[in-house]
């Protein structure tokens, strides 16, 4: 194939469409799998409640298609994304960070933070003087 | 000396991004190491579904489902994403965000150094 051939049949938008739907594609994947796994917590939490038989199935099928297929859907999976955010220990990682609060500053002189490298300099010629001093 | 918000959040950003993207990378470069990876996801999948369906075969098609899509389709999505659920989960998170500057362990030893 010449030069001219794979100039004519380029196309701009090629670049900009076909990532696009290919990330549209992983996207449905994702959520596919997402419903899959929130379809499990359905039945895991229906059969936890109310044990095996006929009446379950068929409330787990009304649950799950309210929950995953109906309008309301985007507000349940929401939900359940959040919820599994906080089941998964998010919470803790956000409480560490404000008990932590490592944006508030690393403590100044008045607070006797962390030590600079000129005072510490001035700290090792302090400490050599005193040691040259006793040692002569 | 004030940190400000951005930079100690940036060093957390960069140490879990590190974390998470660790795997894939020792993925690319040893493929025995993404065999393992994929097996081991692969049975941790298996033995979600089977705690929650049991072990009939309906077990089996929902994980080969699951598999199919979590550990061989989006492996590139699902490896750091259970690896930040690794350092959630088991509460190394805090290890990490005690390491920062500011207020946590750096700056204690630092008072301790004084």
């Amino acid at each position: 194939m010449d030069l001219w051939t794979i100039l004519a049949s380029w196309n701009p938008l090629d670049w900009i469409l076909k990532p696009a739907t290919d990330i549209m594609d992983t996207v449905n994947l994702l959520i596919l799998g997402f419903k899959i796994v929130i379809l499990l917590f359905i039945v895991q939490f229906v059969r936890g409640r109310f044990g095996g038989g006929p009446i379950v199935t068929i409330l787990i099928l009304v649950l799950g298609y309210v929950m995953l297929f109906s309008n309301l859907a985007p507000i349940f999976t929401t939900a359940m994304f959040i919820y599994l955010f906080i089941i998964f220990g998010f919470s803790m990682l956000v409480m560490d960070l404000v008990i932590a609060k490592p944006w508030a500053g690393g403590g100044g002189e008045e607070e006797g933070g962390h030590t600079t490298g000129k005072e510490y300099s001035e700290r090792l010629a302090k400490t050599r003087a005193v040691q040259r001093r006793f040692f002569r | 000396m004030k940190m400000g918000f951005l930079p100690p959040m940036i060093l957390l950003l960069f140490i879990l991004l590190f974390v998470m993207l660790l795997p894939l990378f020792l993925a690319k470069i040893f493929p025995e190491f993404d065999w393992i990876l994929k097996a081991y996801f692969s049975i941790i999948i298996f033995s979600f579904v089977r705690r929650i369906l049991g072990g009939g075969i309906m077990t089996y098609i929902v994980s080969g489902i699951l598999i199919y899509i979590f550990v061989f389709q989006l492996f590139w999505l699902f490896t750091p994403a259970y690896m930040l659920f690794l350092i959630v989960g088991l509460g190394l998170s805090g290890i990490i965000v005690f390491g920062l500057p500011g207020r946590g362990m750096g700056r204690r030893s630092g008072v301790a150094r004084q």
